[in-house]
């Protein structure tokens, strides 16, 4: 009699351990299950954070753009004045110059003329 | 028998309580497995995204840099051709104030009969034909007429050759908005020199263009060559 309800005691005991066990390996799966969503989850926060950064400079990149582009118009045009200063002020002597050839005519045989 | 019922009782006690202390036990290790797969798991899914996505990012931040050298590239070169074509631009304007100033010259008679009678002689010494005839412009008609004598006359004396007969045309004349100077046809038109002041300028100019380049924009620092 008393027999009996100890065994059935034990029995139970058993039972309950088996269940408590098996419970802790199902919390264990979903555990690991766990582990997918929340990498997911961290890797778009990081991926967001880049794509933040990277706007950033894509917009950066885009005003020097502009920058650029007036700066080195504005340079050039600067050069170019300089080319027509140094015109004006050096033309006056090459224009003589070259009118003085131009008029200079020797009228001369071939140098290789026989007579 | 030796053992009663609250021995018996207990001992199913020790072994209830025995039995509770193992489950808990594994429990425990259950969930310590349990925590630490989830972290291995999770960085390692971790981990391998980030890669991805760090290569991905720092490749297109390599193609901005790109871009922008590109861009700087592309700048330079567009500066350089603006700037060397308005140097072209000039040294063509000196050639065409020249030509002006060439026009306004010529229209000083005593000075343009010197020249006229100059290049008159040197067309004829330059071909050397027996027959040649002489194109000039309407107006100069007459003073070329008489400026020819005393040309051929230079000519016979220079080369010490007798022959030499030169006509004008008088159906074709060069345009009468040239400076001056005249064309010669021998052999029926077959060879032809040009002794205008518009060719002679042009020549002229061709040829001192490295030194008109360097006294009106200076000295080439880049230049390495001069011979």
């Amino acid at each position: 009699m008393l027999q009996s309800r100890g065994v059935s005691d034990l029995l139970a005991a058993e039972k309950k351990a088996q269940e408590l066990i098996e419970e802790a390996r199902k919390r264990k799966n979903k555990r690991i299950k766990d582990a997918q969503s929340e990498a997911k989850a961290e890797i778009e926060h990081f991926k967001a954070d880049r794509e933040r950064q990277y706007k950033i400079l894509e917009q950066q990149q885009l005003g020097n753009r502009t920058q650029m582009t007036e700066q080195s118009s504005k340079e050039t045009q600067i050069q170019i004045g300089a080319l027509k200063s140094q015109y004006e002020s050096n033309k006056q002597q090459l224009l003589q110059r070259i009118i003085t050839l131009v008029c200079d005519i020797k009228p001369e045989a071939h140098m290789n003329a026989r007579f | 028998m030796s053992l009663n019922d609250d021995d018996v009782a207990k001992q199913i006690q020790h072994m209830i309580a025995f039995i509770q202390q193992e489950a808990v036990e594994k429990v425990e290790e259950i969930e310590a497995k349990a925590e630490e797969e989830f972290n291995i798991e999770k960085s390692r899914l971790v981990s391998q995204q980030r890669a991805k996505i760090i290569e991905y990012y720092d490749k297109k931040e390599k193609q901005i840099e790109l871009q922008r050298k590109i861009q700087h590239s592309n700048l330079a070169n567009a500066s350089r051709l603006s700037i060397l074509k308005a140097r072209d631009d000039y040294v063509q304007a000196l050639k065409e104030e020249a030509r002006q100033r060439l026009s306004i010259l010529t229209q000083n008679r005593s000075k343009y009969i010197c020249i006229l009678a100059n290049l008159i002689t040197q067309g004829l010494l330059i071909l050397m034909e027996p027959n040649i005839m002489i194109k000039c412009r309407q107006d100069d008609y007459g003073l070329v007429q008489r400026l020819i004598p005393d040309a051929m006359r230079r000519y016979q004396q220079i080369l010490q050759i007798e022959n030499i007969n030169t006509t004008i045309d008088d159906n074709n004349f060069l345009a009468d908005n040239i400076a001056g100077g005249i064309e010669f046809y021998a052999l029926e038109g077959k060879i032809k020199v040009s002794n205008t002041i518009e060719t002679r300028l042009e020549m002229i100019f061709n040829q001192m263009l490295p030194e008109i380049r360097q006294d009106l924009f200076g000295i080439n620092q880049h230049r390495k060559y001069y011979d």
